[in-house]
């Protein structure tokens, strides 16, 4: 599915989208998820100048630290949206930030295996209408707090 | 009174280098347990290396540092490997996260900002340049504070180190730099900007007036205090933690190929391009290459030193414009390679 621009920032529907870190999430297969920054995610981040995620084998659940980012010196966590085992990581986008943050949708970052799907699936945002409306709604609410711009 | 109604100022004078560091990480997750906002004040009574929580190691010459015997810890907070020393006043500013605001480069400026007034008092004519890709505090056009900045648990941490005087020669050893050109351009740069020790720093008047300008910008009022115990266990946890080997290397970061580039300053960058047998060591300052040196394998001197003079004072997209099939297409390699939009945005 292309990328659809909801109020300036490009989106791809057919994602699933975690509110809390700002992450997207493709189901790949039941035992396979990949993961990468959303465009509010790296728009409010600021200019990424470093992007690090713990080593394939570690076991993960949601909303530890997965990775963690850096912009303008500021060093922040990177929460998992899903609990799972890391399978893999994207070396080359992890060693471009700058392409990440140009393109956020271009390239995963981290690849799980998911232990508790189903379930944590019902805390992320799918489905056309509902990713373009939460979408909305977030630029709205991040502009309001001065977190985007207007 | 509930904790987060004062600022906790502590001031811990002087401390060993180890606790430069972990001190400050201790009242992080003191704060974030629910301490008051704190500011802290501390200078190192000893010379060390910090790293950058996402730096490689493999940036600092380690056998150096030991046989000059500087320690070397990794903090958890952004920014490059710098070298410490007594010279400089350390200062942190440790707020919950609900207290800042939660745009990052708003929240580095507003934490800054106090910095600069209080060493505008102490005797620098500072300035806060927030220019983007810069933000930093400047003084005649040289850097004279560094800052990093980070999340540690439910804490915002802002640390700064005033700088009264710069030991360039010292810092540039700490370098894992084998190029002789490359190293003495690194040292050259620095001691042109960075540090203003014709000015006579008073770090009383600076922490008096920081405390101050802390308290009046985030509203509350300033009261000295110390750690509590569970600060002070967190305290020996992570003396622990920084000593061990595992610690020092640090995440996994991938790095990126292509030029070496060394931050000096905000639009001051060190440069090291390499494209087959043709080197170029080269200053770029504010987007213009301030000077270069060029070298290379079985290529004839004259001609790289009309080269060098050729492109001195261009951008790098016109410089890469101008060198053409210049060496085979080396030097336009060479140049290519460099990450622009990085040093742009002040990576």
């Amino acid at each position: 599915m292309s990328v659809e621009n909801v109020s300036g920032y490009p989106v791809k529907l057919d994602l699933a989208y975690d509110p809390v870190g700002d992450l997207w999430v493709e189901v790949v297969s039941p035992s396979e998820v990949a993961i990468g920054l959303d465009s509010i995610g790296t728009e409010s981040s600021g200019s990424l100048a470093q992007l690090s995620m713990v080593p394939p084998g570690q076991v993960i659940a949601r909303g530890e630290p997965l990775g963690s980012l850096e912009a303008e010196k500021f060093v922040g966590p990177v929460l998992a949206p899903i609990s799972g085992t890391v399978l893999e990581l994207n070396t080359q986008a992890l060693a471009n930030p700058s392409a990440v943050h140009a393109d956020p949708y271009g390239a995963w970052l981290v690849r799980l295996e998911p232990s508790r799907l189903s379930e944590e699936l019902e805390n992320l945002v799918r489905g056309t209408e509902a990713v373009r409306e939460y979408f909305a709604g977030k630029v709205a609410d991040y502009k309001l707090k001065g977190i985007l711009a207007e | 009174m509930a904790a987060e109604q004062v600022l906790r100022v502590i001031d811990f004078a002087s401390v060993s280098g180890l606790r430069s560091q972990t001190l400050w990480h201790a009242v992080a997750t003191g704060v974030s347990q629910g301490q008051a906002p704190t500011l802290c004040f501390m200078r190192p009574n000893q010379a060390y290396v910090s790293l950058g929580y996402h730096r490689s190691l493999s940036e600092v010459d380690l056998d150096a540092c030991h046989s000059q015997g500087l320690a070397v810890y990794r903090r958890m907070v952004g920014g490059g490997p710098v070298y410490l020393d007594p010279a400089q006043q350390f200062f942190q500013l440790i707020l919950p996260m609900s207290m800042v605001p939660p745009v990052r480069a708003n929240a580095i400026e507003w934490l800054l900002g106090p910095a600069a007034e209080a060493l505008t008092a102490a005797g620098l004519p500072a300035q806060l340049d927030t220019r983007p890709g810069r933000m930093e505090i400047v003084a005649d056009g040289r850097k004279v504070c560094g800052h990093g900045a980070g999340q540690i648990e439910d804490a915002m941490v802002l640390v700064g180190n005033c700088l009264e005087s710069f030991d360039a020669g010292a810092a540039t050893k700490t370098l894992a730099i084998s190029d002789p050109l490359l190293l003495g351009a690194v040292e050259r740069t620095m001691d042109r900007f960075v540090a203003t020790p014709q000015y006579r720093v008073s770090a009383e008047v600076f922490k008096e007036v920081a405390t101050k300008a802390y308290a009046a910008a985030i509203g509350l009022d300033p009261v000295p205090g110390e750690l509590v115990e569970a600060e002070l266990d967190r305290l020996g946890e992570l003396d622990r933690q920084f000593s061990s080997a595992e610690w020092l290397e640090g995440p996994l970061v991938a790095t990126a190929r292509g030029a070496r580039a060394i931050k000096i300053k905000g639009g001051v960058y060190v440069l090291a391009a390499q494209s087959g047998s043709l080197r170029a060591v080269l200053v770029w300052i504010e987007g213009v290459i301030d000077e270069i040196s060029l070298t290379g394998s079985f290529l004839d001197q004259a001609d790289l030193d009309a080269a060098s003079a050729a492109v001195t004072g261009r951008t790098i997209p016109q410089a890469i414009g101008d060198v053409g099939e210049m060496f085979g297409g080396e030097l336009r390699a060479a140049l290519g390679s460099i990450d622009q939009r990085a040093l742009e945005a002040g990576r």
